[in-house]
């Protein structure tokens, strides 16, 4: 039974109920969904960076350079009219979900898809709205209290102190990566002592020569001072039609050496694939005390107050000071729930609801 | 001995093909001149075909697990290795489908997909190597076999389309093979929704953020949205909506320009684009 308003509602349509109408049609959502990946499409062609008119009309002609700037193509994603589209799309999704007036076992799937839209914008929205993101960057012995972010330097609450940074290579896999002249790609050979390979079609070759884990060199004599990594070197010997060649190579300073004598030999580099890099920090309260001490790795995170470390980068140089991404999102058990809600909603629609309809259908 | 496994799934695979063409072919010609039934002959040529596909099959889980055993980490990491995933993706989405349908050329499709993915994948250098600290996770293994099972789904409809406008579009019946095509394509979009969200919960564990609108990101975004399309518009109905008997040459539309656009993620995005996931 329908209401006495909604009755009337074909006569006399205001602008709501027509906005309404308009939100929850399937061709709306078809169009949104288009425009966003039109959208989605330009934003991965046009370099995000910081607008620079000069620079744009360069690269893209003079027309196309300043439609750039006036869209904001250059930080596509956070212009009003992108955020816009995204806010519609929600929009769009949640009318559609409450729109149905019963909820029945056999339509509900579709109406907890599009929910999960509104959550995961919601989320976003809280990030938007509350979220910070920022980096500190710490020296070994060094205590920090503040994080640096866009808009200036934040508190962390609590302090911390890196303890030790700690590098860990794959010694065993240590590799010769070889760009030949015009090729932007590197091919990758395994840095095995005395294992020569073929490199070019004209039959050069490359052969590492030695290994030296502590690279050390007395005048001319050259030899390891220890049997740690410390730096990791290899010879290596280019045998070609050419002639031959022989250069040292640094794992720790991959620069060194790599280019040859004559614009037509290969740039070589050689390295040691890191296994792991790891802080390990003391977290002090502001008199401090020491709370915890904790060790933060890409993909395992660590909690201080009400933000969480991650291990972003390091000093490749010196490998002493770590560089860690400091967030605090408030948004994130929203978008979660917006995780979990859609895929099983669409298991639910497709495998499901046929189920559940045919056997509705079966009873009428 | 992952080598040799890789290489007997190929041989498998292109003896496969032949025996898959000739009964497709048989089939039709005996189709075209009344014989609405197949005698026993044929049926058992059929099954010896699919024999030989399941050998393939096989094979393929072989060449994954000495991949594992061989390179001491879960065989994830990489573009041959991600191609090994959706070679065997494709194959077991086959197997699912061929459950339910009966096509002549389904099992010669399935082949020559399998087939085209292993040459693909012969291109890149097999060398395992250790894994970047960003993908020491466990999220890699569920992240990476759902992508790639969705793109097998994707690459299968794709397939389904190229047949479907080629021989069966004026011999069988339309309505069955859009069934078919719709199923492969939304079971490819659930599994590209749960690929691109345990990415996003990945990516929120390494790098604090779930969504970064790295290239990679966004063009998965991208092709989640052209199937998204599609789904919605088959839902639209009357004058406003495709009619019935166009259904199937939405879905080869659609099958065609969201595979390319899945292709333009796997490997455009890879090296087309500077992206974080400039690995895979």
């Amino acid at each position: 039974m329908s209401t006495p308003a909604e009755q009337a509602e074909p006569k006399a349509a205001s602008p709501l109920s027509r906005a309404l109408k308009l939100l929850r049609s399937v061709r709306f959502a078809i169009v949104l969904m288009a425009l966003i990946a039109a959208a989605c499409i330009v934003g991965t062609l046009v370099k995000q960076e910081p607008y620079d008119p000069a620079k744009a009309i360069a690269h893209y002609g003079r027309a196309l350079g300043l439609l750039v700037g006036l869209l904001g193509l250059h930080q596509l994603y956070h212009t009003w009219w992108f955020i816009a589209l995204l806010g519609l799309f929600a929009l769009s999704t949640t009318v559609c979900a409450l729109s149905r007036r019963r909820l029945r076992l056999h339509t509900v799937g579709s109406s907890v898809v599009h929910l999960s839209v509104l959550f995961i914008v919601a989320g976003a929205i809280v990030r938007g709205a509350v979220g910070v993101e920022g980096v500190v960057t710490i020296t070994e012995g060094q205590t920090v209290e503040e994080f640096d972010t866009d808009q200036g330097k934040l508190p962390l609450g609590l302090r911390v102190r890196l303890d030790d940074f700690r590098v860990t290579r794959r010694a065993d896999k240590a590799e010769v990566i070889v760009f030949l002249p015009g090729e932007e790609r590197g091919r990758v050979y395994p840095a095995a002592v005395g294992k020569p390979v073929t490199i070019r079609p004209d039959g050069t070759t490359l052969e590492v020569l030695q290994y030296l884990p502590h690279f050390m060199m007395d005048g001319s004599r050259v030899y390891s001072a220890s049997d740690e990594p410390v730096n990791p070197a290899i010879q290596v010997k280019l045998s070609g039609p050419g002639g031959e060649s022989k250069r040292w190579l640094f794992a720790r300073f991959p620069d060194v050496h790599s280019r040859g004598a004559s614009e037509n030999d290969p740039i070589l580099r050689y390295q040691q694939p890191v296994r792991t890099f790891e802080s390990h920090l003391t977290v002090l309260d502001p008199s401090g005390a020491e709370l915890r001490r904790a060790v933060v790795l890409v993909n395992s995170p660590l909690r201080v107050g009400r933000y969480t470390l991650y291990q972003l980068s390091y000093d490749q140089q010196t490998e002493q000071s770590s560089t860690l991404e400091v967030v605090y999102d408030p948004g994130v058990p929203i978008v979660f729930i917006g995780f979990l809600l859609m895929p099983l909603g669409i298991a639910y629609v497709f495998y499901i609801q046929p189920i559940l309809r045919r056997r509705t259908v079966g009873h009428v | 001995m992952y080598e040799q496994f890789w290489r007997l799934s190929f041989i498998v695979f292109a003896a496969a093909l032949p025996l898959s063409a000739a009964h497709a072919i048989i089939r039709q010609a005996r189709r075209r001149t009344g014989g609405a039934h197949d005698p026993a002959w044929l049926v058992w040529f059929r099954r010896l075909a699919n024999l030989v596909i399941a050998a393939g099959f096989a094979a393929l889980t072989a060449t994954i697990i000495a991949r594992w055993n061989e390179a001491g980490y879960p065989p994830f990491s990489n573009m041959p290795e991600s191609l090994m995933w959706m070679a065997w993706g494709l194959c077991a989405v086959y197997f699912v489908a061929r459950c339910f349908v009966d096509f002549s050329g389904l099992e010669a499709g399935a082949c020559v997909g399998v087939l085209a993915v292993l040459a693909v994948s012969g291109l890149f250098d097999h060398a395992p190597r250790p894994l970047m600290p960003a993908l020491q996770s466990n999220w890699l293994i569920f992240h990476v076999l759902t992508c790639m099972i969705s793109y097998g789904a994707f690459f299968a409809a794709f397939l389904m389309a190229l047949l479907w406008l080629a021989f069966w579009r004026r011999r069988e019946s339309g309505k069955v093979v859009d069934a078919l095509s719709y199923h492969t394509m939304a079971f490819g979009f659930l599994l590209l929704t749960v690929g691109i969200i345990s990415g996003s919960v990945w990516a929120r564990q390494a790098w604090g953020r779930y969504w970064g609108w790295d290239p990679k990101e966004t063009w998965s975004l991208i092709t989640w949205f052209v199937y998204g399309i599609y789904l919605h518009y088959r839902l639209l109905g009357g004058s406003r909506g495709p009619r019935q008997e166009r259904l199937p040459m939405l879905n080869a539309l659609f099958a065609v320009l969201g595979f390319a656009v899945t292709l333009f993620t796997y490997f455009g995005v890879s090296y087309l684009l500077p992206s974080l996931h400039s690995y895979s």
